[in-house]
């Protein structure tokens, strides 16, 4: 009970509580806006920290990256842009039941399904931030480079039934990732002397060129679709019975995310893609993946919730910063002369179970801002189309140009978006290319980093016990996946002869 | 035997975007610190995984094998549409693509609120809105809402245009 009392007394002997609304309406509205990732979001706040308790900064910062999160979902749902990278894969099932006027059923399913993500993901962060650091210190660069192809090889399950054209779309996508300096010894690479293009591409521009641009590019030429219904243009939270349906894809979610989330560089965006493919695996209903699934949508955003608290894992055990995010938040506690690591326990207990407390108010304050905000979002959705092209491509731009102030991106974006739409056409899946870019770099410097280190000796791959066990796992879940997808396809093919 | 039109047009796409990747990649200079693998050995491999992935499309659709794909999906077009129709949206798609270019030209020299006003009126005139009043006037408040949100708030600054920083 000794941490309760830490974490309620911290809590009311601060500013913390209001923080944590602040942060959770900051990072909804920072998440919401394409371009402005959760990180970024936290850094604009970061400045305002100065003058504050630590507890109040530590539990403001974490909040806007809890807010930010699940704000990334509301534009991926409604206008089929991630506002952030961990809501790409929230596109796929989400935007697909707004068009059929279930607006408001995948809003109510990504708030619920981020909520319970978000608190079992605070739970775990409780109960296992001693033991589950040492599942960080467990990865090695080859580690790191078998979780990229554990990652690449639920490809086949978000292949849309033809397996080749998914891999030519991940291809396609590691080869974007490849732009820029080389990992190892920073020669620039696809460059074609563009001084934007030296740092290589942001999957978010990607993600925003394949999913809202092309979106926008299909629509301006067909008919308006299914214009919500009164009742449907509000927020419908699900009941028990899809609650029940629900739990399957939400406990994949937390496990996956919880993986994920303590593994340093892996993230949300990767355990979103997992999730989802896993559901989608594990279904009674796998065939309405792609269709409108709810638990199409359940799955990554549970997934990318408990992220948002098991991310913390390393950080406040061992001082690692796994993501952007937790390298701003890492700048949160260094300002105040935090230094998190193992002594962060035993030095400043009030601002650890504080920021525990505080998460915690963040999660149950997303849900009631999310109750009075989403609604309002849907009628904005539900306006005449040709306005809702024109503000999507306007907000688009925007966010584009907002990332680093260059015209040269926005351009880039509306290439991708071209190529996106050349892609439609040709029924080529977007979500392995989307994978591809997320996991190029991380694949390519970690290949490349054991081979340093093991003197160009392949051994080194299946000698590390978590690489070894990361790697069968992706033979194994490549396997299943090809064996299912042939299997379908045979039995489709019977189908389709026995009806001739 | 019928030809898979769209799987012979993918790996012929492909195919020729895997030969450029590669073209791109012998181009890439040395490094004096350069490992085993070197800078070029990981997109050699991709470049190499695309073309071979393209001509196995090149061959399906030769052979016009079924794909295996979900019967379903995006309309194709009916038998009885005519051409011009069938190519309809994909000039609706390029007539769009152009208003984004002109304001991705324009952007820097009119500055954000004048062209992202004239963006928003542009598109939405020619997806079809109702030609009033209020077009203009929706689309100056848009631009100023989004300004607002970004410049302003976020102290995120978007570009002044150089015509009115020079007067």
């Amino acid at each position: 009970m000794e941490p309760l009392g830490h974490a309620v007394h911290a809590l009311v002997s601060s500013w913390a509580i209001p923080g944590a609304l602040a942060g959770v309406l900051w990072g909804i509205l920072g998440g919401a806006l394409p371009g402005i990732s959760p990180s970024i979001a936290m850094a604009l706040l970061l400045p305002l920290t100065y003058g504050m308790d630590a507890v109040t900064a530590i539990v403001l910062l974490a909040s806007v990256y809890v807010g930010a999160e699940y704000g990334g979902s509301i534009p991926a749902i409604l206008i089929r842009t991630p506002g952030t990278n961990s809501a790409s894969a929230t596109v796929i099932d989400g935007y697909e039941m707004a068009r059929q006027g279930r607006a408001g059923e995948a809003l109510g399913i990504s708030l619920i399904a981020g909520l319970v993500g978000g608190l079992f993901g605070l739970v775990v962060l409780v109960a296992a931030t001693k033991p589950l650091a040492m599942v960080a210190l467990a990865f090695t660069p080859p580690a790191y480079f078998a979780l990229g192809i554990l990652g690449l090889s639920v490809v086949a399950g978000l292949s849309g039934g033809s397996l080749l054209k998914g891999l030519l779309a991940a291809a396609i996508g590691l080869a974007l990732a490849t732009a820029g300096p080389d990992p190892m010894t920073g020669v620039p690479r696809f460059t074609f002397g563009e001084p934007d293009l030296l740092s290589g591409i942001k999957p978010l521009l990607v993600m925003m060129g394949l999913f809202a641009v092309t979106e926008m590019l299909v629509q301006i030429g067909e008919p308006p679709w299914a214009k919500a219904n009164a009742a449907n243009a509000r927020l419908k939270l699900p009941d028990l019975r899809m609650m029940k349906r629900l739990a399957r894809p939400t406990a994949i979610g937390s496990v996956i995310g919880t993986f994920e989330g303590v593994t340093p560089g892996a993230g949300g965006t990767i355990a979103a893609f997992m999730a989802y493919s896993e559901a989608k695996r594990w279904s009674n209903a796998p065939e309405e993946f792609g269709k409108g699934s709810p638990e199409g949508v359940a799955a990554p955003e549970c997934a990318n919730n408990v992220v948002t608290a098991t991310a913390l894992v390393p950080l406040l055990s061992l001082g690692i910063p796994g993501s952007n995010s937790a390298a701003v938040l890492l700048g949160g506690f260094l300002v105040h002369g935090l230094q998190p690591g193992p002594m962060l326990f035993e030095k400043a207990p009030e601002v650890v179970y504080g920021l525990y407390g505080g998460l915690l108010i963040a999660n149950i304050a997303m849900v009631a801002i999310g109750l009075v905000i989403l609604t309002p979002c849907i009628w904005l959705v539900n306006r005449p189309k040709p306005w809702l092209i024109a503000f999507v491509l306007a907000l688009v731009v925007t966010g584009v140009y907002s990332v680093h102030q260059s015209v040269f991106e926005v351009g880039l974006v509306l290439g991708v978006g071209v190529v996106g739409y050349i892609l439609r056409a040709c029924k080529v899946p977007p979500l392995p290319m989307v994978l591809g870019v997320v996991l190029g770099f991380m694949i390519e410097s970690n290949y490349r980093r054991s081979l340093l280190l093991s003197g160009g000796d392949y051994s080194i791959f299946y000698l590390d016990k978590v690489s070894l066990g990361l790697l069968l796992a992706a033979a194994a879940l490549a396997t299943y996946s090809l064996w299912r997808e042939f299997g379908e396809r045979a039995q489709r093919e019977r189908v389709e002869a026995a009806a001739t | 035997m019928k030809l898979n039109a769209v799987d012979l047009t993918l790996g012929v796409l492909a195919v020729t975007a895997a030969a450029g990747y590669l073209y791109e990649t012998a181009q890439i200079p040395e490094s004096l610190l350069e490992d085993a693998v070197g800078a070029r050995g990981v997109p050699l491999a991709i470049g190499g995984a695309m073309a071979a992935l393209g001509a196995l499309l090149c061959f399906r659709g030769l052979l016009g094998a079924r794909n295996g794909e979900p019967s379903g999906g995006e309309r194709p077009a009916a038998a009885s549409e005519s051409l011009p129709n069938a190519l309809r949206p994909h000039l609706q798609a390029l007539a769009l693509l152009g208003i984004l270019a002109t304001y991705v030209a324009l952007s820097p020299h009119a500055g954000y609120i004048a062209s992202t006003a004239l963006l928003i009126a542009g598109i939405a005139w020619f997806a079809g809105a109702k030609r009033s009043w209020q077009l203009p006037l929706i689309a100056i408040a848009g631009s100023v809402f989004l300004w607002v949100m970004f410049d302003p708030v976020l102290s995120i600054p978007l570009p002044a245009g150089a015509w009115w920083e020079s007067r």
